[in-house]
């Protein structure tokens, strides 16, 4: 499937922390139009261990969380069924930058895009 | 590792007192809490508050490259008669000692800014979720403030009918790429 490598994805830091994993159901599929992007929600220090499985090979499941309901418009696919299941670290403090998703009988490493983000609360004095 | 980055406002003269915000109200003064009111209009016009300057920093360097910086609000402005107005093109920093002269229209005309006295490039904030353009493309490594100046002020005009307190405005965001 040759729809495996044009999915993006992005990992999103709130407020400048880790998002270490949690890959929880429906939650993480923030619906835009191409390029997909899965927002990882933080769980606050539960390192996973690298899960390092070469396309093509039978994955061992980690953390199997679904990513369910991608509309298959997006993709010009008709049936999409991507499903997370290992993100991982390195010794426990380096991020090693892999998110590998189980897409159409294929485990499959998406290539890292970090995308962080900080906020301010503001208001006006009136 | 993901570096540790806060949002840094910059006060005072002449380079400016850099400190960490996680908050900022729209008043007159050169500050990030003080209450000085902006003042609405009693005829059509808009009052500004003072320009506020801000700039992402990493504190502490993960070894990620930060690239694409981009800012914008959250959310529209819920508060009639209110909008965000932003510049990102300066790189020097300028210390905010008066609000922009107030506009003869209802924030349609963009407030002079510090640095040109002039509001070239001086647009709305847009919503981060749309994205807006990259205004700091980097790459930035190390530690320390990245990026252009991010100066924005919010524009109260006639048709605001808040008063007595503070008012809540759009939360500000900034988003960047590490890899």
């Amino acid at each position: 499937m040759s729809i495996i490598y044009s999915i993006r994805w992005r990992l999103i830091y709130l407020d400048g922390r880790y998002l270490d994993e949690t890959l929880g159901g429906s939650s993480i599929m923030d619906r835009k139009p191409n390029p997909v992007e899965l927002q990882l929600i933080n769980l606050e220090g539960r390192p996973m261990q690298r899960v390092d499985i070469p396309v093509g090979h039978r994955p061992i499941f980690y953390r199997q969380r679904s990513i369910s309901q991608i509309p298959s418009s997006e993709f010009g696919e008709t049936q999409l069924d991507a499903t997370v299941f290992g993100y991982g670290r390195e010794n426990g403090s380096k991020v090693d930058g892999k998110l590998w998703i189980w897409l159409g009988g294929r485990a499959v490493n998406c290539p890292p895009e970090y995308i962080a983000q900080r906020s301010i609360e503001t208001q006006l004095a009136k | 590792m993901a570096n540790t980055v806060v949002i840094r406002q910059g006060t005072g003269a002449p380079t400016g007192t850099w400190a960490t915000v996680t908050a900022v109200k729209w008043n007159r003064v050169d500050d990030a809490s003080g209450t000085t009111p902006v003042p609405t209009p009693t005829a059509t016009g808009t009052n500004f508050s003072f320009v506020k300057s801000f700039q992402p920093d990493i504190t502490v360097d993960g070894g990620l490259t930060m690239t694409d910086i981009r800012v914008g609000k959250v959310a529209a402005e819920a508060t009639g008669g209110t909008k965000l107005w932003h510049r990102t093109d300066q790189t020097t920093y300028v210390q905010a000692s008066a609000a922009p002269t107030a506009t003869g229209d209802n924030n349609t005309t963009a407030p002079i800014v510090p640095h040109t006295l002039n509001n070239t490039n001086v647009t709305a904030l847009g919503l981060i979720g749309g994205p807006p353009s990259v205004y700091a493309a980097g790459p930035f490594t190390g530690t320390g403030r990245k990026g252009n100046i991010v100066m924005i002020c919010l524009g109260v005009d006639a048709t605001n009918t808040t008063a007595g307190t503070t008012v809540a405005t759009p939360t500000l965001r900034w988003t960047w790429t590490e890899a």
